[in-house]
Order: structure tokens, then C-alpha cells, then sequence
């Protein structure tokens, strides 16, 4: 061995100890520093979105409301038993206080709770009235109000006594409570719980909030745990009874444990399948453990890369990341295949010389491909992407450092296999060889254009979960029994000080009221008027008990002095109006956290719900034209970010294409390059047609794939177009590449979940695809 | 043959029916049974209503008379007729106003005493109240062909409302409701069967 090679060796080898060094040290000290404490793992799902909106007022307020909504749990346990309801509720309120990630449930309005809310109000009765009556008196309408209130007193079920009558004898206050907006649906408070009656069952409602996020994956185990063991418990205690469970955790536990099967069965199954591919092609052990070293060396790195670049890893970056340095795979397969061929006569360095130029130009152009992965404003893409091409180098590096020091002369046992590549790559060569064949390729190109330019394209939010058929039966069944609609569309209201909030909130209701008579607006003006609001109120009931309250005495009978006491609160204006600051100290305090009422850096922020709208688009409309209303519609905004992430990944690849192919006319000359595109870009191309034939509709994440296929297949084009004498050893190669990625990508395509099959649709088209023209980029020196 | 069968059956419901007076006056929960299950078998009943409401602050009482429905679905349609025309239609869930100017729903939920007011009207006027019910005792005093039941509530919601209601009735009809309050208020709602 020569002093040169050696040197050369060497020089790699400190190179590549140097790598490990430097990005040991760094995973060390920032294990043991505050940088990244332990290997932060993240397992939450919703992180996998990208943030909806730029404000970061509007960001935050979004993200309470979501996890305020996601973390409710409805449970309703019926049985036409009413006794055996009971007794089953008891049951489910005793296991969630076992469980401490169950907050403490929400309780119906007990009588005493309903007496505190009364209590609370009546001190500030004198700026409260219902909205109808302030109309009325506004409109000097005393007719209707006499109406109203003769017939609110003959009443059946009105429940007026004379210890009402007494402090309220123009029943203001007493309507003002009535106008407070009943609970959605038919959940009905009795005995301090809550419960719905239907098909002649008592169901019990008990609501719930789950403390840890929902979506984080390390809850999972153990709410199944939970919901399994009461399953179980309830059907044996009471056989008849009906347990039923309405929730965001409910479709996160499902999506966590079907994903994780899904990973559990492509992972195993594509680790066994590269194992027997290795062991029964080298025949033994030996590659198969040296293939490993340069993914093991890969996978270091890229969790290294995106600890120091994000401080921490998503566990979706980690097995997603891992399977796109399984393609480095390749790099380990090139060097292999030629070692194994000509161990005997070639030293290391002389094998790596002839795959160098190849694995280099292939791990450089995947690079440039999964780079622009990273441009999608995904966090997690960005993650991957970091992974990725760190990954890549620190595989490439180990490759060209280690291999021709590490292994040991070694021969095909088996030199058939050659034998049959070297046939293939006859085969795949004379396909498209000869004027005719040609002619047909361009035909069958043209024929895609068609599809093509017709596939339309899918942004559904939907393609990120497929909700589970039983779940959501489940969840339309509490839907119909309960009446709840829950909608993921709300009202964001701002202000700079509370009373501009409630101001915004009233205008908003008072809009609602004549464009839309039939919707309510659930807001917090409805429990807390604005002060300017409460000031209108006070000087109607001033006018009530001026000009209307002779006619009322005389129609009802009532004494003098009841109604001179009553008088007494008008006489002069208070000097306090009820606050936020009241309500937040008051048994209305949930009513507050409901709304999601917040301080922020511009003012106030609250949320505001609209039910039983026609018109979404209006409310929209109106949100944009008025200043401190914002619509929030998180569903159709992810939608609108797949549809415009779609769109800018597409020139992404576009720009992918164009590096890729700049960087070839420098290594080929476009002579060549342009037949090393073709592969890829072939590919990309009938992966695209066949699609569209298929009517499958275009996705973000096919896009993504097809960057990926790119990565992938123009590997394939430079391991032919850098293979002058070696096309056996390339081709074998390149087969066994193919085989290892359509295992660790394409059995992608079994998932559930729209947006993993797409992946792995497109991904084993692509790859098939791209074998099958890769050797179009020797075309010409072939024949030479 | 024909006329045989026809005196046997006869014979048997009378017999029945003076068991049934002899085993009412034996026990008063026997008697609360037969009459609460007399009134849940009749569908469909109709009657003509006075309600006098007397309360302790007002000079004179407040009369309302019109027509009482009481249907399957324990639903009670309270037809106001005079001195307004008012419909309350009453279900154990919620309460809906109609009148000439439209119709208004008040779900019960959020408003406790409301609840319990409307389902302790509806189970009273459809015979529906269970013996173990967590809303009211029930007791009956009498017999089967006079009889009183008196309904004394366990909610504390519906206590706040209701001190006692005492049903009045003769064999399958209801004559008479009478509603004490605690604080002395007072309502009498007379009935006179009109369809079956």
C-alpha cells in the first residue's frame, strides 16, 4: 500500500473522527447544560401544524380556545333504570377522581349556585335589563312590557311569589335572569348534576377537562387504561347500561395507537425485509453490520443537527427522519456490491475511487432535494429536513472514511446475482432503445399530459387524521342525544380596555340580530353589559318607574309602599357599575374562562360563539369590515395553508430541479446532464399522470413526495451515469436500493391516514418509475 | 253463547274492580299505585281549566281559565284562554310559549327551579311518577272512587317553589290540583273533563 493512499486514508479516517468528536461533544454538553436537558423528545401531534395566524395576539388566543375545547371530555352513562344511571354515573365520577389527569368534574347548576348567580346580580339590578325590555322602553312601547309581565305573572310555570314580587314588582330583574342564555341543547341541571332524557333513558352528563394536553402522546397509555377498565367494570356491574364518550382525546389516543401500529408494522417489516435482502444477497452477516455502522453514524447526526438547530426533536422527525437516511442505505449498497465483485484485485481505495464521484454527486443532489423539504413552514418539515441532510453527509462520510479501512477482501458467493443485474440492465437499456421504443416513451409521456393538467387538487384538512368509524358514531349519537353541534368556528373580540371589548361584543349581537334573526351570540356581554350599556339600562328603568309603574300598580293590585321601596334605587345614579373585576370575584368566574377572557399586549381578548348561523361567509365579511372582530375558522385556514403550501412546495421542486440540473451541466456537461434529469424528472412525471388517471386528488404531501422521489431517483441516474465498466455492480446495486426503499417508504401506502399513504403511493410509483429509466442516463456511452 | 261470554266479562271487572277498592283501602301505597297507573294509562285527555292564583302581596286573586291537553308523550299543552290568549306547552325538558306573536322555547337546563316546576307538573297531570323518583314523595289518601294524592317535595328546588300539592280526584279523573307555597302563596286549579 502506498504512503500516498495511505495518508489519504488516514486523512479520512481523522476527518471522520473529528465529525463524531465534534458532534458528540455538543450532544454532551448540551445533555448536561440547559440547552437541550436530557434529549427533549417531543410527542405531541398538534405540533405537527404550522401556526395559523401572524398576530401573535390572535395566535395565542387561538391556541387557549383549542386546547379549552380539546381538553373537554363528555361522558353520558344511560340506562332506562333510573336508579341503575345514577349508580353508574357514581361509578365513572369515583374512577375519574382516581385518575389525577382528570381535573375535577363540572357539576350541574346546583340550586345554591343558581341562588349565589342571583344574589351576585342583584345589587347591580339597577344597570341590568334584558335586551327586549331596554327595546320596548326605548320605543316607549309600554304595551308590550305590560303584556309581557301580565303574562309572565298568570303564568303556570313562571314561579312568581310575593317575595318576588316585593323586591322586583316590575319583574326587570327577574326577565334580565330569564335572558341569560340557557345552555346549549338539552342538557338539563337537576340535583346538582346534569342529564338528558331520551329513548326512555336517563342518560347522566359528567364533563370533564383533561389536564395534560391531549394530543401529547405520553397521556395515551393511560387514558386507555382508564376508559378500558370502566368499559369493563360498568358492563359487568350493570350489563344494560350505555357508557358513551365525546371528545378531542378520544380521536387523539385513536390516531396515536393506529399511527403507532402503522409505524410498528412498516418499521418491522421493512427491517426484516432489508435483513433478508442483505443476508441472502452477501450471504452472511458481515455488510449487513457494515451497512449498519453509516446509518447508525447518520442517525447520531441528524439528531445532533436538529437538537442544536431546534433545542428539540419531534419523535415524527425521529422516524421519519431515520427511514430518509435509510435511502443513505444506497451510498453502503454502491460500495458493497463493487467490493464484493473485485475485493481480490482491487485494494479499498481503489474501490472506493470507482463509487466515490457517484455516491458524492448522490448524496449532494438528495441533499439539495430534502433541503427544500424544509421550506414548507411545517415545523416538523423544517426538522426533517435539518435530520435529513445531516444525516446524508455523516452517512456519506462514513462510507468513504470507514469502508475501505474496515472491510476485508470478501466475494460474491452467489456471482449469479450479477449475472441477473447485468441482464436486467440489458434489459431496462434496450426498453427505450431504437427509434420505435423511443418514440413510444414520448408517446406514453404525451399521453399523461392530458391527466396532467387536469388533476385537481384536495387541501383538506382531513388528509392529517382519518377519524375512526366507531368514534365518530359514538360521537354523533351524544350529538343527537344531547343537541350539542360543537363548531370549531368562533369570534375573537378585542378591545383596548373591557368596556371597548363588550362594546365590539354588542354591536356584534345587535348586527347578528337583524342580519341573522334566527342566531344567537353566546359572548360575554351576555352575563357583563358594557358600562355604557348598564348606564342606557338605568335610565330606562328611571323612565319605568316614572312613567309606567301607576298603570302596573292599579293593573295588579300591588301596595304603594312596595313599589315607592323599589323606586328608591333609581332616584340616583350608581356610583359603580358591575366590572369584570365583579364578575372574576363572583360565582360567574367560569363564565369568564369559558370566553376565554384574557389580557393581552393590545388590550383585552375574548372569544364569542355563534349558533344556528345560515350565513358563515356574513359573519366572515362582517368580521373583516369591523375594526377588534376577528372570524376564526381554524379548519378552512389549514385548508387554505395545505392549498397555499401545495402550490409554493411545487416551485420548491421546481427550484430543486433547476439547482440539481445547474449542478450536473457542471459534472456532465448538458450533454449528459440532461440525460440524468430525465430519470427523475420521467418519473415525477408519470407518477403525476397515473395519478390523475387514477382520479386521485393532489395533495400536499404527494408534492412532498415528490421531491422525495426526486432525491431517490436521481441517486439512481448518477450511480449509472458515473458506472462506465461497472454497470453489474451498478445496476445490483440500484435493484437493492430500490427493493430497501420501497420497503422502509412504500409500504407507506397501507396507512390510514391520507396524508402517510399518499407518501407512500407516490413514493413506489416514483421509485418503480425511476428504476426503470435510470439507465437512460448512459444511454449513449452504452451503445458506444 | 255470545251473551255469556259478555256477563263473565262483566262479572270479572267488577270483580276486579272491588278488589282493586279493597286492596286501595288496605294500603295507601296499593291505592298511590293503582291511581298513579289509572292516570298513566289514560292517553290523550282534555279538560276545561280555572286556575285561581292567590298571592299573599297582591289585593285580588289572579284567574286564568282555558283548556288543559294532556298527550302520550307526557307533554301538557296549558291553553290560556282568558283574560289573554296564551298556549304553554309543557315537556319534562323544556317549556314553549305560544302566542299570536310566535313561539318561544325555554330550555329548562340552565334555570333549576324551572325544571323542576314543569317536570313535577307534567309527572302529576300524566300520572308518571315513579315511587323512588329523587323530585317529590307521593302518598294517597282515600279511596278508589275518591281519592287524594299529595305530593310533598324532596329536591330542594322543587321545596323552594312548593310546599304541597294535593291532586282531588274521583275514580279515573283529576277535579282539583291545589298548590301551597311556602311563603303562604297559593294556586287552585279546577278541572271538568271534557274528552277522553
Amino acid at each position: 500500500m502506498s504512503s500516498a493512499t495511505h495518508s489519504a486514508k488516514s486523512w479520512w479516517l481523522r476527518l471522520w473522527l473529528l465529525a463524531l468528536t465534534v458532534l458528540g461533544s455538543a450532544a454532551f454538553f448540551g445533555m448536561v447544560s440547559d440547552i437541550w436537558p436530557g434529549i427533549p423528545v417531543r410527542s405531541n401531534i398538534m405540533e405537527l401544524l404550522p401556526s395559523l395566524r401572524d398576530d401573535a395576539v390572535l395566535r395565542d388566543a387561538l391556541q387557549r380556545s383549542n386546547r379549552a375545547f380539546s381538553q373537554k371530555l363528555l361522558i353520558l352513562v344511560g340506562d332506562s333504570d333510573e336508579k341503575t344511571s345514577n349508580a353508574a354515573a357514581e361509578q365513572v365520577l369515583t374512577s375519574i377522581k382516581q385518575h389525577d389527569f382528570f381535573a375535577v368534574p363540572m357539576t350541574g347548576i346546583a340550586l345554591e349556585q343558581a341562588k349565589q348567580i342571583g344574589q351576585f346580580y342583584y345589587p347591580w339590578r339597577a344597570g341590568l335589563l334584558s335586551t327586549q325590555q331596554q327595546q320596548w322602553i326605548a320605543a316607549n312601547n309600554f304595551s308590550a312590557l305590560e303584556k309581557q309581565l301580565t303574562e309572565t305573572i298568570y303564568s303556570p310555570v313562571s314561579g312568581i311569589n310575593s317575595a318576588m314580587l316585593n323586591h322586583d314588582p316590575l319583574l326587570s330583574f327577574y326577565h334580565f335572569m330569564r335572558a341569560l342564555p340557557a345552555p346549549q341543547g338539552n342538557i338539563q341541571s337537576a340535583d346538582g348534576h346534569l342529564q338528558v332524557r331520551s329513548e326512555n333513558k336517563l342518560f347522566r352528563v359528567i364533563i370533564v377537562d383533561i389536564k395534560p394536553d391531549v394530543f401529547d402522546m405520553s397521556l395515551h397509555p393511560s387514558y386507555s387504561a382508564w376508559r378500558s377498565a370502566l368499559q369493563e367494570s360498568l358492563h359487568k356491574q350493570f350489563p344494560n347500561s350505555e357508557l358513551l364518550l365525546m371528545g378531542a382525546v378520544q380521536h387523539a389516543v385513536w390516531g396515536a395507537t393506529s399511527a403507532k401500529r402503522e409505524v410498528a408494522i412498516v418499521g418491522n417489516g421493512s427491517l426484516l425485509g432489508v435483513i433478508l435482502l442483505m443476508v441472502i444477497v452477501f450471504r452472511g452477516p458481515r455488510a449487513l453490520f457494515a451497512s449498519l455502522l453509516p446509518l447508525g453514524a447518520g442517525v447520531f447526526a441528524g439528531l445532533v443537527a436538529t437538537l442544536l438547530c431546534f433545542r428539540e426533536v419531534h419523535i415524527i422527525t425521529l422516524v421519519f427522519g431515520s427511514s430518509v437516511i435509510g435511502v443513505a442505505m444506497d451510498y453502503s449498497l454502491h460500495y458493497l456490491t463493487e467490493h464484493y465483485k473485485d475485493s481480490h484485485q482491487l485494494s479499498g481505495r481503489q474501490c472506493l475511487h470507482r463509487v466515490f464521484p457517484g455516491i458524492t454527486m448522490a448524496m449532494i443532489t438528495s441533499a439539495i432535494a430534502y433541503a427544500a423539504i424544509g421550506f414548507a413552514p411545517f415545523p416538523v418539515l423544517r426538522q426533517i429536513a435539518v435530520f435529513s441532510c445531516a444525516g446524508l453527509f455523516m452517512a456519506w462520510l462514513t462510507v468513504v472514511s470507514f469502508y475501505p479501512s474496515l472491510l476485508a477482501p470478501a466475494q460474491f458467493s452467489h456471482p449469479r446475482y450479477l449475472q441477473w443485474s447485468e441482464k436486467t440492465d440489458h434489459f431496462l437499456c434496450h426498453l427505450f432503445s431504437g427509434r420505435l421504443r423511443r418514440a413510444l416513451l414520448i408517446i406514453a409521456a404525451l399521453a399523461m399530459l392530458p391527466s396532467v393538467l387536469q388533476i385537481h387538487a384536495n387541501d383538506d384538512l382531513h388528509l392529517l387524521q382519518t377519524p375512526d368509524a366507531g368514534i365518530t358514531a359514538m360521537e354523533k349519537r351524544v350529538q343527537a342525544l344531547t343537541g350539542l353541534q360543537p363548531s370549531t368556528q368562533f369570534f375573537l373580540l378585542e378591545g383596548s380596555t373591557p368596556e371597548k371589548l363588550l362594546q365590539h361584543s354588542e354591536q356584534l349581537r345587535a348586527w347578528l340580530k337583524q342580519a341573522q334573526p334566527n342566531a344567537a351570540l353566546d359572548s360575554l356581554s351576555n352575563y357583563l353589559p358594557s358600562q355604557k350599556t348598564q348606564q342606557e339600562n338605568f335610565s330606562a328603568q328611571q323612565i319605568l318607574y316614572q312613567d309606567f309603574v301607576t298603570r302596573w300598580r292599579e293593573t295588579l293590585g300591588l301596595s304603594d309602599n312596595t313599589i315607592t321601596e323599589a323606586a328608591t334605587l333609581f332616584q340616583q345614579t350608581p356610583a359603580h357599575w358591575l366590572s369584570v373585576d365583579a364578575v372574576s370575584q363572583s360565582p360567574l368566574v367560569d363564565t369568564l374562562t369559558r370566553f376565554q377572557l384574557a389580557q393581552t399586549e393590545r388590550g383585552w381578548i375574548a372569544a364569542a360563539f355563534v349558533r344556528n348561523s345560515t350565513d358563515l361567509a356574513a359573519l366572515k365579511q362582517y368580521a373583516a369590515a369591523n375594526d377588534g372582530v376577528h372570524w376564526m375558522d381554524p379548519v378552512s385556514d389549514i385548508s387554505q395553508l395545505f392549498h397555499h403550501y401545495r402550490e409554493q412546495t411545487g416551485w420548491m421542486m421546481l427550484i430543486a430541479y433547476a439547482v440539481i440540473a445547474a449542478l450536473l451541466c457542471w459534472r456532465y456537461r448538458f450533454a449528459q446532464a440532461w440525460r440524468v434529469m430525465l430519470a427523475p424528472a420521467l418519473a415525477a412525471w408519470f407518477t403525476l399522470g397515473l395519478l390523475g388517471y387514477a382520479g386521485v386528488a393532489l395533495n400536499l404531501f404527494h408534492v412532498l413526495a415528490l421531491l422525495l422521489v426526486l432525491g431517490v431517483g436521481i441517486d439512481y441516474s448518477i450511480f449509472f451515469a458515473e458506472s462506465d465498466t461497472q454497470r453489474d455492480t451498478t445496476m445490483l446495486a440500484v435493484l437493492l436500493s430500490t427493493a430497501t426503499t420501497l420497503l422502509s417508504f412504500g409500504l407507506l401506502a397501507l396507512s390510514q391516514t391520507a396524508a402517510i399513504s399518499s407518501f407512500g403511493i407516490v413514493i413506489s410509483i416514483g421509485l418503480v418509475c425511476s428504476l426503470l429509466f435510470s439507465p437512460l442516463a448512459q444511454h449513449r456511452q452504452f451503445q458506444r | 253463547m255470545k251473551h255469556c261470554i259478555r256477563t263473565l266479562a262483566q262479572l270479572s271487572c267488577l270483580l276486579i274492580t272491588i278488589l282493586s277498592v279493597h286492596v286501595a283501602n288496605a294500603d295507601d301505597s296499593a291505592l298511590r299505585d293503582s291511581i298513579l297507573h289509572t292516570l298513566a294509562q289514560q292517553k290523550n285527555r282534555h279538560f276545561h281549566f280555572v286556575q285561581e292564583k292567590k298571592l299573599a302581596l297582591l289585593d285580588k286573586p289572579l284567574i286564568t281559565e282555558g283548556e288543559l291537553l294532556l298527550d302520550e308523550q307526557q307533554t301538557v299543552t296549558w291553553d290560556i284562554q282568558k283574560p289573554f290568549a296564551l298556549r304553554y306547552v309543557l315537556t319534562p325538558t323544556s317549556i314553549r310559549e305560544i302566542d299570536a306573536q310566535g313561539e318561544r322555547t325555554l330550555q329548562t337546563g340552565q334555570n333549576p327551579l324551572a325544571a323542576a316546576l314543569t317536570q313535577a307538573m307534567t309527572a302529576t297531570f300524566s300520572g308518571q311518577w315513579k315511587p323512588d323518583n329523587t323530585l317529590a314523595a307521593i302518598s294517597a289518601t282515600g279511596n278508589a272512587q275518591q281519592w287524594q294524592l299529595h305530593i310533598t317535595p324532596r329536591s330542594t328546588e322543587l321545596q323552594t317553589l312548593i310546599q304541597t300539592m294535593t291532586v282531588d280526584g274521583t275514580q279515573q279523573t283529576i277535579n282539583t290540583v291545589t298548590i301551597v307555597e311556602s311563603n303562604g302563596d297559593r294556586a287552585v286549579i279546577r278541572l271538568r273533563t271534557l274528552t277522553q
